[in-house]
């Protein structure tokens, strides 16, 4: 019992670090995915290229790949961050592009007799979007963003790798000093199902709400 | 910072190298994946509660936990229970084990997309059990699924640097090796980061090509 008094509050801070994390690199992304969705829809043909090459770069290579080369490559290039900084940013952009996806198809999804009939009805096209089509496209976006949410939670656990004192670095380092892998790694993989299952669970349950009144095309 | 392309020259064949092996370790895990998911599939389909139930938690457990913490508590409980397995078989069972909740889901809609009327027809030509399986239903099932197990070959391509932390020579940690004895971070990681992109881009635009074609059939 020595062992888990001394393990579990370890374990518990570093829960804390991941949930932080992901917090600042969710709220960061889903930023960049809002705005790089909604430009993509509409804006001039470079602005579109531009964006189309950021999320197939991103979904190209892995958020691992570009984690490393963040912390050991960037600074080569003069540009130091902290092991903390790189990992946020790149699950950030990360979590841009894949939601800038998310955004565009949801957006889709709204029939197009719903754009069309505002357009009937005369209405402004910033009403347009702000009272019809976002709020139908965002009762569609909820559960893939819901997946994308825990994505980036098990993702916190890749900065493991380049030193942050995250939960797996903390199982990590724990099992190194005193073993209990079984124990030690077990409590890790609970602690994260226990962050990410209301998360998924959460989603599913709104998506199923939602799926009532949603118009079909 | 000037880019030595005589040193990517002197690279260039270990790392293909690597990548050849980071492509074995995807297909070896991912020829896994289909046979425990088509396995699953199956067994979901049929009406034990029990094991619908298993699966079903087997499932959820694997999705909202992250990969990396699965592959550290394979690599070191393994070994305490008296599997002796070397790291690359390590990882190729986790990330198999692990893609085969995946690729269940894709078998489970395809199987369930083959028509009632081909099981009866196959039932009232007095044919049985297995024979219906793989002569009648897994045929047809199969091939609208490609697209989609395609993706999630791409997906798994993408997370086998992981493998680099249970000591794996893999792309990324071969990379690693190269970088730390030159300190040229940048140009080596700059070159990982673009083979996986374009070999993940690369397949991604073919998937889509044959999901059209697939599509228009």
């Amino acid at each position: 019992m020595d062992a888990a008094t001394y393990v579990l509050p370890a374990l518990l801070k570093g829960a804390w670090i991941s949930l932080l994390v992901a917090v600042q690199a969710g709220a960061l992304g889903l930023a960049i995915a809002v705005a790089a969705g909604a430009l993509r829809e509409m804006a001039n043909p470079i602005l579109r290229f531009a964006i189309g090459l950021y999320v197939e770069f991103f979904r190209g290579t892995s958020a691992f790949i570009q984690i490393y080369w963040a912390y050991f490559a960037l600074p080569m290039l003069g540009v130091r961050l902290s092991a903390l900084e790189a990992g946020t940013a790149v699950l950030a952009l990360n979590i841009g592009a894949y939601g800038t996806e998310i955004v565009r198809g949801a957006l889709k999804a709204v029939p197009r007799g719903q754009r069309e009939a505002c357009h009937a009805l005369g209405l402004p096209v910033w009403i347009t979007y702000v009272k019809v089509l976002i709020p139908q496209a965002l009762t569609r976006a909820i559960l893939p963003f819901g997946n994308l949410m825990v994505d980036l939670l098990k993702g916190t656990a890749l900065l493991s790798a380049i030193t942050v004192t995250e939960l797996t670095f903390a199982g990590r380092q724990a099992v190194s000093s005193i073993g209990h892998p079984f124990l030690i790694f077990g409590a890790v993989l609970v602690l994260y199902l226990i962050m990410a299952a209301p998360i998924a669970w959460g989603a599913r349950a709104f998506d199923r709400r939602a799926r009532r009144w949603q118009t079909e095309a | 910072m000037i880019i030595d392309f005589a040193y990517i020259g002197e690279i260039l064949p270990a790392l293909f190298g690597a990548t050849l092996a980071t492509l074995r370790i995807a297909v070896l895990a991912f020829g896994l994946s289909l046979l425990v998911g088509l396995g699953f599939a199956i067994l979901r389909l049929s009406k034990r509660r029990g094991l619908v139930a298993g699966i079903f938690a087997y499932t959820e457990f694997i999705r909202l936990t992250p990969l990396i913490v699965q592959l550290f508590f394979a690599y070191y409980v393994l070994p305490e229970i008296g599997i002796q397995l070397p790291a690359e078989p390590t990882g190729i069972l986790v990330i198999g084990l692990h893609y085969a909740t995946y690729t269940s889901e894709v078998f489970g809609t395809g199987i369930l997309a083959v028509q009632r009327g081909q099981w009866e027809s196959a039932w009232s030509l007095g044919l049985r059990g297995w024979v219906v399986w793989r002569k009648i239903v897994l045929p047809q099932a199969i091939r609208p699924m490609v697209p989609a197990l395609g993706n999630y070959l791409v997906q798994l391509f993408k997370e086998v640097p992981l493998l680099s932390t249970i000591t794996v020579y893999e792309l990324l940690n071969t990379a690693n090796l190269i970088a730390g004895q030159s300190f040229r971070y940048l140009e080596v990681m700059t070159l990982v980061a673009l083979i996986f992109f374009v070999i993940s881009y690369g397949s991604s635009l073919m998937i889509a090509n044959l999901e059209e074609r697939e599509r228009s059939r």
